[in-house]
């Protein structure tokens, strides 16, 4: 029902300056522009000097990476080989490591290459979270904390090379570049998914299924445009000289709505897992006196709202599987993009249970939701509380022995 | 001829190398957003347009000082966000204008039916009179409708933070719902 009233609130969208404020200021903004940047030296002249200034700061950024920098050559003989073999975040060659693909990244001159780099670091903390997954000799939650650590940079990798992709897309004029990069991040995503459910099965862990999971949701997010090139140019050539085959394309869409069922069962065995007579969570708690009051919150309610919305989630999904053996690939995606948005809703309704440790209290300090539904009954209560408060005084004051 | 859509990085660095018409652009793309953002804050149009220029200001200082901006837009929801802080630090409380403000007793009377098709003054009154921090993130959400990953680096809360903080929201809209 509150969808309706959420859906009107695009209506505000109208809602903004007057037209004179927004000029006047418009105006006065470029004005500043112009007065701080006028004793900018000529443009061709402040071109080559922006150019080399580009350059210097890409191959000597600071004092920090030209003192790296000569370390690393110091070392790079057989100890740079020896660290790209290192694989556990903590140890001191996993640091040069890291330091050597950082200056990798800074040697990328173009946004293209950056991309490219970006995405052979993410293999390769993807290569290091199967790694540290199988690696026997590590306490839990030592194993726990270095995945989280590894595909978090994973993360931050292909969120790097998506956002270099959007630059490149708004700037290049060579769309078969685009269409290149396009495809090796879809690629990427797709492989780097599959082994992190690989990773997953590999530790069984609780903590690492979670920050997993989280990863592979972002990731997948983050491929979304990229996916969306390639789904473009598949629709305007159909057919001729394809980047990447309809069919392809159809098979990741095909894998992201299976994922999404995947969530969405998830979440489903999470709510079977759940008995709301078991357990008891205050959604609101505040102290009157020395009196704590809690209000329970009604966990069916949260359930079934729950339950709503991956009922609909699930109908969204089943029209994405129709959109793609119809053909229409990007409505297929919309849809699936649509799913998972809902899903993650449900999630956070869930949190609401699932994410707050529960505890039973004596009945006595127990008000019911219903109960308290305007301000006087809490007036009622407070009242009653600050009588007892003061027939007791302060000079009965409780000390953490006596509680004890 | 019009240019195509510029990418906020190349407006950026555009506008740092002195192509005030670039600076323009990133003006016109988010000043309204920005504007929205502080007014369903501080509720005073004036103030809004006052710290609005305010922003834009500081986001031209920091480019002009060469500070990388990787989010643009994020960046600016992030200065917005700290002029309505430093605003309500020289004030000392939170006021809104009488006109948005309903008395407890009245919330009742304050209600629709599902399908009913309310205006913008309605719609800013239910906005108006729910909590500040949820409020923002109706704002960003349902309005500016920015993704769940976007509202939580401006606000710099969790994903799943926010999330449940949308529910909330959700919550709270209901009551004005009969």
């Amino acid at each position: 029902m509150f969808e309706k009233l959420v859906n009107q609130f695009k209506k505000l969208q109208e809602t903004g300056p007057s037209s004179e404020w927004t000029k006047n200021t418009r105006n006065f903004l470029i004005a500043k522009v112009q007065q701080d940047t006028l004793t900018q030296e000529p443009s061709c002249l402040s071109q080559i000097k922006l150019f080399s200034n580009i350059w210097f700061k890409r191959m000597v950024p600071s004092s920090v990476k030209v003192i790296s920098i000569f370390a690393i050559i110091a070392l790079i003989g057989g100890t740079g080989l020896v660290a790209q073999a290192e694989y556990i975040p903590t140890r001191p060659l996993y640091t040069v490591k890291r330091t050597l693909e950082k200056i990798e990244l800074v040697l990328a001159i173009t946004a293209k290459s950056e991309t490219k780099v970006h995405l052979k670091h993410a293999d390769k903390r993807k290569a290091e979270a199967v790694k540290l997954a199988k690696k026997t000799s590590l306490s839990t939650e030592e194993k726990e904390g270095l995945i989280n650590t590894v595909v978090s940079s994973l993360e931050q990798d292909i969120s790097a090379a998506a956002s270099s992709l959007e630059i490149i897309n708004e700037t290049n004029k060579e769309s078969g570049k685009v269409l290149e990069l396009a495809k090796k991040i879809t690629q990427t995503i797709n492989e780097n998914i599959g082994d992190l459910d690989q990773v997953k099965e590999i530790a069984s862990l609780e903590g690492v299924d979670e920050s997993v999971s989280e990863v592979q949701s972002n990731i997948e997010e983050s491929g979304n445009s990229s996916l969306e090139v390639l789904i473009k140019e598949a629709e305007s050539l159909q057919g001729d000289e394809e980047v990447i085959s309809t069919d392809e394309l159809k098979q990741i869409i095909y894998n992201k709505i299976e994922r999404t069922s995947g969530k969405i069962n998830g979440i489903y065995e999470v709510i079977k897992g759940i008995n709301p007579d078991e357990i008891v969570i205050y959604k609101e708690e505040f102290r009157v006196g020395t009196t704590d009051i809690k209000i329970q919150l009604n966990v069916e309610e949260v359930i079934n709202e729950a339950v709503e919305k991956l009922t609909g989630a699930q109908e969204i999904l089943n029209q994405a599987k129709l959109s793609l053996e119809a053909g229409s690939l990007s409505e297929a995606l919309e849809k699936v993009k649509k799913s998972n948005e809902i899903v993650i809703e449900a999630e956070g309704i869930l949190a609401q249970i699932v994410d707050v440790e529960t505890e039973i209290e004596a009945p006595s300090q127990l008000i019911n939701e219903e109960e308290v539904i305007g301000e006087q009954n809490i007036k009622g209560v407070i009242e009653t509380i600050t009588e007892i408060d003061n027939a007791t005084s302060s000079t009965s004051k409780t000390t953490p022995d006596v509680i004890e | 001829m019009t240019k195509p859509l510029e990418n906020d990085n190349i407006l950026t660095i555009k506008a740092s190398q002195g192509d005030s018409n670039s600076f323009g652009l990133l003006f016109d793309k988010y000043s309204k957003k920005i504007y929205r953002f502080i007014y369903y804050k501080v509720s005073i149009k004036e103030v809004a347009e006052d710290l609005t220029s305010q922003c834009f200001l500081k986001i031209w200082e920091q480019i002009s000082i060469g500070t990388k901006i990787h989010h643009f837009q994020a960046f600016c929801y992030k200065i917005a966000r700290n002029l309505i802080i430093d605003y309500y630090r020289s004030r000392e409380k939170e006021e809104l204008p009488l006109i948005y403000q309903i008395e407890h007793k009245e919330a009742e009377k304050f209600q629709f039916s599902p399908d009913e098709n309310l205006d913008q003054e309605q719609l800013e009154k239910i906005l108006l009179n729910i909590k500040s921090d949820i409020r923002e993130i109706v704002v960003l959400r349902f309005i500016d409708e920015l993704s769940i990953k976007e509202i939580a680096e401006i606000v710099d809360k969790s994903p799943s933070n926010v999330r449940v903080i949308i529910h909330r929201a959700l919550k709270e809209l209901n009551k004005y719902i009969k």
